[in-house]
């Protein structure tokens, strides 16, 4: 348990160190577990679609990157010089 | 451009996850969804300032939670007044819950102070470091330590009926 170093790949046994999902030290197995339930609970609960609809909407406001104005030249053509 | 096209492809993904941080810290889905909207809102508006490259999660969690505290600081005021009710509801969170345990655990961790709630969460569930969470939670990395041991301690009292 506390060899941190031993490679184990893939398989993450309840047991098993498993990098980033480790449990926290502090925290400890008996509440991170009931923790990490939770939240992975709430994680992959459906996401309703009134957030997609929001980010449809915010996209089509611009952004305030407004630093880059569209410059638009479409035409390849040289249009400093208008005949 | 490309920071905001990086931003809008990070908000998709990152909305279940700032759901479940949003509703380990509220317990309450109305609410809960309410800091997620407010957050993509803000980020969105604010995508100029996110620089590209830096931990797009951690920038939209600091958003989500300054929402959260505001919002606490709003219905301070108002549930002085109400007398508590709206406090009682942020206890007894509606929801389909998977089983009773799991109940429990939710309603142990509702009782925890918010500080200790946010700590506990981003790093025990959210899956930040202690530099993270407290980059987050705008506080010293001992800070979020001590937090994290207190709200073990008290996780741990409450479900060993404690309470």
């Amino acid at each position: 348990m506390t060899d941190k170093n031993k490679p184990k790949g893939g398989k993450s046994g309840p047991d098993a160190p498993r990098g980033a999902d480790e449990v926290d030290p502090i925290i400890g197995e008996a509440v991170g577990s009931r923790l990490k339930n939770l939240f992975d609970d709430f994680a992959s609960e459906a996401v309703p679609d009134r957030f997609f609809d929001l980010i449809d909407q915010l996209e089509k406001k611009e952004p305030d990157t407004s630093s880059s104005k569209e410059q638009n030249a479409p035409d390849g053509a040289d249009k400093g010089s208008e005949s | 451009m490309a920071a905001s096209q990086e931003v809008r492809e990070g908000l998709v993904k990152a909305i279940p996850h700032l759901r479940a941080f949003a509703m380990s810290l509220s317990g309450r889905s109305a609410l809960a969804d309410d800091l997620v909207q407010e957050t993509l809102t803000k980020a969105w508006a604010k995508a100029d300032s996110y620089q590209d490259g830096t931990n797009l999660m951690a920038w939209l969690f600091t958003i989500l939670r300054n929402e959260f505290y505001s919002h606490l600081r709003k219905r301070k005021r108002e549930v002085e007044d109400v007398d508590g009710a709206e406090a009682a509801q942020l206890v007894s969170a509606p929801g389909q819950l998977p089983n009773l345990e799991m109940g429990d655990f939710r309603d142990a961790l509702s009782q925890l102070p918010e500080d200790q709630r946010e700590a506990i969460v981003l790093v025990g569930a959210s899956g930040f470091s202690y530099e993270e969470a407290a980059s987050i939670m705008g506080c010293a990395v001992g800070t979020v330590k001590s937090r994290l041991s207190r709200a073990r301690t008290r996780l741990t009292e409450i479900m060993d009926g404690e309470a």
